[in-house]
């Protein structure tokens, strides 16, 4: 009798365990009887994730992706942009990585590249091709006259895709010049400047324009224009967003011609 | 060895120990409840505590570090290096060459190629003594040897720590809290107490008139093994398996009972007939000297009323062959 | 020498050259009372809260070959700026506080008791350090190792500063990744550079839980 008796208890604290409402007015009531310290700061912790995810809010800045060579060019530009009241966001890299982050989603209302082929791949509004420029060797000063171009020990180049780093390829291949075994990477053509002035490698390829931003840089060899494919910084407008700052470029040549650029339609 | 030291130490939770001792014994041993200061007092004299004045056998120990001072230090923990075999823990000091001998003498010649991890906690101890002896140490001081061993371990190492005692002849500072390990291995005790000596002297009056219950000392000679003949009886005693010839033992006063009719069918081995030779009544207690043997019962005040003791009455000491401790052999 | 061999012998470098160091600091740190612990603290931390770029930048600063270190290192042979030694470097930078860190806990771990009786025993300092404190801290410097290469490997920043991306001499892994993303057909020549990361990290990890396994059972053979 009593052994019945005692079965009969455990089945029924079993069952209960495994109803659902049970289950849920148990752990409810736990979380009830919680001090009323540790609730404040769950709660607290919630609210701060909460406020965390939520982005600000406001209107969008103009977002511009500019090849490296334009970053005095274009934030002047921007900073000129800004007085009419937009804001505007300026990222500065080597063409083929904002190309790369453009068809991955990143977004952009202007791209301004120094390789205009990277804009047929995407979809644009409008294009217009802008400016052009000249491909030089630079070393520092104090070694400009023992430089010697069939015999360079060491050489920094922009990455293979980015086009600085494509076309001087080019051009070493056209003029039969060997391309030196110790070779650095940068990953733009404001990295190669980087990478001669600190001593990283005897020489190295950019343009004529980012030569003249490093003052204690000195151009030994201009590439003869021949020697590579066509330079051309083309302008894309990617969104509508961006129309009034990409008007404004094709407007204002002069902003990058006084800083080296060859204006293409003069060309 | 004589032994002179003076040791001024204060500790950040309160405690000062304050020594100035200077002995001269064999065998010492340092007595007192715990928190006593014994252990600071002993990492004075081994060097890992510095500051106090320590002269061995007119020798300055004072600025020496530990590793110059020479001394066999076996703690209570036997700290038994584990990535080594007990062969190498045996041989670790620079200053070991065999240890054949000691091996064979402490039992352990057997376990040379095991790891500590896989011996028993008495084979450990014994190990971490041959290790601090084959060391060739000036001075062997043990922390509590013998603590956390059961009765029958306790017994086998103190006689084994005789051995050692008369082998290397090595002297020896001995610290422990429990009196019988004292009084049987050493000649001279200090006993300290909050951090300050409060009594010195040969060990057996030191420890006689304090903190232990030991009251009864005597010697006898083993007639066969767990048999003993002391004076005028015979004692069933638990003696270590190499324990032979004039043998000293002891007897705490509380371990023994009296009655007065022969008691029936009881578990213990020794039931002496003899006298009550006199009565000590105290306010709580009641010491009882018999005769033949000369041994002193403690009982309580109710239990001497209940009985109705008094003197010349005779009466039965029943003392279980536990009971009686196991000092050592008889110095002739 | 591909990335991949690239990343392997920049690793092995790193980490073998900075072990007797990391052992040092930990023992200074941890079985020392000097007073200049906190400071050497504090060094050892940095490399793990400064941005890796930083670091980078920092280390160029330093050891720039226009620079008094730079140059003499240039002369002796061993450039370290734009060169292979750079990426080893840092690597061992970056390494570095873990390998420090997984030493001192298990030095921490040692009972100091076992260097006074060691002590007592009649080794000196030094004899203790070598018989006692090192073997058992073995496990410690072994994951401490395997942490510190596994930290150097995935370096980008400071190694992109300090030794460039030079294929053939600096081009680790990483660098090699990040020069075939803007690649057209680069995914295949990523996904391997990936897969190899992955691989050695888990040869890292099995290797060096085989070591720890095979110190386990040390201590307690019976042999």
């Amino acid at each position: 009798m009593a052994i019945a008796a005692r079965i009969a208890v455990q089945n029924s604290k079993l069952s209960l365990m495994l109803d659902p409402a049970h289950f849920r007015t148990r752990n409810l009531s736990f979380i009830l009887k919680q001090p009323a310290r540790n609730r404040v700061c769950v709660l607290i912790w919630v609210l701060s994730c909460v406020f965390i995810s939520c982005s600000p809010t406001g209107p969008r800045p103009v977002t511009i992706f500019a090849a490296a060579s334009l970053k005095e060019t274009i934030s002047e530009l921007s900073n000129e942009f800004e007085k009419s009241g937009r804001k505007t966001q300026v990222q500065f890299d080597a063409s083929s990585t904002l190309a790369r982050q453009i068809q991955q989603g990143a977004l952009a209302d202007v791209f301004i590249t120094a390789a205009p082929e990277w804009l047929e791949s995407m979809r644009i509004l409008d294009r217009f091709d802008w400016l052009s420029n000249r491909l030089v060797i630079v070393v520092p000063l104090n070694d400009k006259s023992s430089f010697r171009l069939r015999n360079m020990k060491s050489l920094a180049l922009a990455n293979e895709q980015v086009p600085a780093g494509k076309y001087a390829r080019a051009a070493f291949a056209h003029l039969h010049i060997p391309i030196p075994e110790r070779t650095i990477y940068g990953s733009s053509v404001r990295d190669v400047l980087f990478i001669v002035a600190k001593g990283g490698a005897e020489a190295g390829v950019v343009y004529a324009t980012d030569a003249a931003t490093a003052p204690e840089l000195g151009v030994a060899f201009t590439f003869p224009e021949e020697s590579h494919p066509r330079i051309v910084y083309s302008v894309g407008l990617l969104r509508p967003e961006g129309k009034e700052f990409y008007d404004l470029l094709q407007a204002r040549p002069e902003a990058a011609t006084k800083h080296g650029f060859i204006d293409i339609r003069k060309q | 060895m004589i032994l002179e030291i003076e040791a001024n130490v204060s500790r950040p939770n309160g405690f000062h120990l304050i020594v100035e001792e200077k002995w001269s014994a064999h065998a010492t041993g340092i007595a007192g409840p715990s928190g006593g200061g014994k252990t600071t007092l002993l990492n004075c004299i081994t060097g890992s505590e510095r500051g106090a004045r320590v002269i061995v056998d007119g020798e300055d120990w004072s600025e020496w570090s530990m590793q110059e001072r020479k001394i066999g230090y076996v703690t209570q923990d036997p700290l038994l290096f584990p990535h080594m075999t007990v062969k190498e823990n045996l041989l670790y000091s620079p200053r070991a060459s065999s240890i054949g001998p000691i091996a064979e003498m402490l039992r352990i010649d057997h376990l040379l190629e095991r790891r500590p991890a896989n011996l028993s906690g008495g084979e450990k101890r014994r190990v971490a003594l041959g290790r601090a002896i084959a060391s060739q140490p000036r001075l062997l001081v043990l922390d509590e040897p013998f603590t956390g061993l059961d009765e029958i371990l306790r017994r086998e190492a103190m006689s084994v720590l005789h051995s050692i005692k008369q082998w290397s002849g090595v002297p020896m500072i001995l610290v422990s809290h429990l009196a019988d390990e004292i009084v049987g291995l050493t000649d001279w005790t200090i006993r300290l107490e909050n951090g300050s000596v409060s009594k010195r002297g040969p060990s057996e009056s030191v420890l006689n008139e304090t903190e232990t219950r030991i009251d009864n000392y005597f010697s006898g000679i083993i007639l066969e093994p767990g048999l003993v003949r002391c004076g005028p009886c015979d004692l069933k005693v638990i003696l270590p398996h190499d324990a032979d010839g004039p043998v000293r033992l002891a007897c705490y006063a509380n371990d023994i009972l009296l009655s007065k009719k022969p008691p029936d069918e009881i578990s213990a081995r020794n039931v002496i007939p003899t006298k009550i030779k006199l009565i000590h009544g105290f306010e709580k207690i009641t010491l009882v000297d018999l005769e033949a043997p000369s041994l002193r019962v403690l009982v309580t005040r109710e239990a001497n009323r209940d009985l109705d003791l008094v003197t010349g009455m005779s009466i039965y000491a029943i003392i279980k062959a536990s009971s009686i401790v196991y000092l050592g052999p008889a110095e002739n | 020498m591909n990335s991949i061999q690239l990343s392997l012998s920049v690793g092995f470098a790193a980490t073998l050259l900075t072990l007797p160091l990391a052992i040092l600091a930990a023992w200074f740190l941890e079985k020392t009372d000097s007073k200049a612990r906190p400071i050497l603290q504090i060094l050892i931390t940095l490399p793990l809260v400064l941005p890796p770029v930083v670091i980078g930048y920092l280390l160029l600063a330093l050891f720039s070959p226009s620079g008094k270190v730079g140059s003499t290192l240039q002369w002796l042979g061993a450039p370290v700026a734009f060169h292979w030694l750079g990426a080893v470097v840092s690597a061992a930078v970056v390494g570095f506080p873990l390998f420090v860190t997984s030493i001192s806990l298990s030095m921490r771990e040692i009972d100091a008791r076992l260097e006074r009786i060691s002590a007592s025993l009649g080794a000196s300092r030094l004899q203790t350090f070598f018989r006692i404190t090192l073997p058992l801290a073995w496990p410690g410097i072994l994951s401490g190792a395997a942490l510190a290469f596994a930290r150097g490997l995935g370096e980008f920043g400071a190694t992109i500063i300090l030794a460039g991306r030079i294929p053939g001499q600096t081009e680790t892994i990483p660098l090699a990744i990040y020069a075939e993303l803007d690649s057209p057909g680069g995914e295949t020549k990523i996904a391997w550079l990936v897969f190899a990361s992955i691989a050695i990290c888990v040869i890292l990890i099995l290797v060096s839980r085989i070591f720890q396994g095979l110190h386990k059972r040390k201590m307690e053979s019976e042999s």
